[in-house]
């Protein structure tokens, strides 16, 4: 297939047509809109450095205030940074035995944070009917009681696990019902030991 | 010529080198003047935004070339999805027809390159207006020149339906050619 070629008159028309139609006002490099658009171009980067300095900083006043303030500072510190591992690790205990108690699990976490309490409660309720069934109530309840009063009064309520049969008692609700069951558990204990 | 990629200055001398070619290739393409500036512009600021990663194992006017026809092309594209979307729009109602300022300010010829492919449109531009040949278009665009020799004989046989036979072209005597650019012997007679 040849290549064929245009008469001259129809190239300068052609030529003619564009520049006519497309006129050469071209803008300076200066203001071309690639050296105006930097500014907003690189808006990630500049975004993305001052997060970087800002987390830096952050960091550098947390260190010098848990090293270097003065203590009490430093207490705050080092409480606020425990209550929040205290909580992941709280997070990381319920969420883990959820594919035990996989009801119970989720309608907890559909209550949302201030369910955390009551929920304790309903694992005593599920396992109160099963201590009255088998002669094992007191194995059975004796240790779901216990890690519960280590977990929800960890916090605050440290000392309590030591007193747990006392302060259950003197507590409110959930003393009433952990204490039949508490007060069998070191007879049945002692019984077992017995044996 | 040689460009340093990333280097601000470098890339300033290529947009005043290719600025003026690119405008009228993209005219060709778009047949509209604001819209063949606003895309020679957009290819730039992309081109600018790939400059430090260009890696300069091609011509740097080629790599231009070919995000400025791409971006034309993207434009036609959204251009005709607006055009569909108008008419679906205004389906049942009277049709506004075309914006008479832009029917006025179109040529003939204007209208028949941009109802061209726009790689198509292109290649014409190339070839007639700035007086490359098909080697030389062949390389910028990293096609054959078989390639490049079926585009220009569809352009000429689409605008001769549009404009006239004498738009079809003559076969080359020995000295017909008037090119910018140096050409080989053998360019002349190929594809």
């Amino acid at each position: 297939m040849p290549d064929r070629e245009l008469p001259e008159e129809l190239k300068a028309r052609l030529s003619a047509e564009l520049t006519s139609g497309a006129p050469l006002n071209a803008p300076l490099p200066s203001q071309a809109r690639y050296a105006t658009a930097p500014a907003a171009a690189r808006p990630q980067a500049r975004l993305r450095g001052r997060m970087i300095t800002v987390a830096a900083a952050a960091l550098v006043v947390l260190l010098a205030a848990a090293f270097a303030g003065p203590p009490q500072q430093r207490a705050w510190l080092v409480r606020t940074v425990g209550n929040i591992a205290g909580n992941l690790g709280a997070e990381v205990n319920t969420s883990s035995p959820s594919p035990g108690h996989s009801a119970p699990a989720e309608s907890n976490r559909g209550g949302g944070s201030d369910d955390r309490s009551p929920s304790p409660s309903t694992p005593d309720a599920d396992e109160t009917p099963g201590a009255q069934e088998s002669p094992e109530p007191s194995e059975s309840a004796e240790p779901s009681q216990t890690p519960e009063a280590h977990e929800s009064p960890q916090p605050g309520e440290s000392p309590q696990p030591t007193e747990s049969p006392d302060g259950g008692g003197s507590s409110g609700g959930d003393g009433d019902h952990s204490s039949p069951s508490a007060s069998p558990t070191p007879d049945g204990g002692g019984s077992d030991d017995g044996h | 010529m040689a460009y340093k990629p990333g280097d601000h200055d470098d890339f300033d001398r290529l947009y005043r080198a290719c600025y003026p070619r690119l405008l009228r290739i993209l005219y060709a393409i778009t047949g509209d003047a604001a819209s063949a500036e606003d895309c020679v512009q957009e290819a730039f600021v992309r081109a600018f935004a790939a400059w430090p990663r260009f890696k300069p194992d091609r011509p740097a006017e080629a790599w231009i070339h070919q995000i400025a026809v791409n971006t034309a092309i993207s434009y036609r594209r959204r251009a005709r999805l607006r055009s569909v979307g108008e008419v679906i729009r205004r389906l049942g109602r009277p049709g506004a027809g075309r914006d008479p300022a832009e029917t006025a300010s179109q040529s003939d010829v204007g209208k028949a390159l941009a109802s061209l492919p726009p790689k198509v449109a292109a290649d014409f531009v190339l070839r007639y207006v700035h007086g490359y040949n098909n080697r030389e278009i062949a390389q910028l665009e990293g096609v054959s020149e078989r390639t490049i020799g079926a585009r220009l004989s569809q352009a000429r046989e689409e605008l001769a339906r549009r404009l006239g036979p004498e738009w079809r072209g003559e076969l080359p005597t020995s000295d017909t050619h008037s090119v910018v650019l140096p050409r080989e012997p053998r360019g002349l007679g190929d594809a």
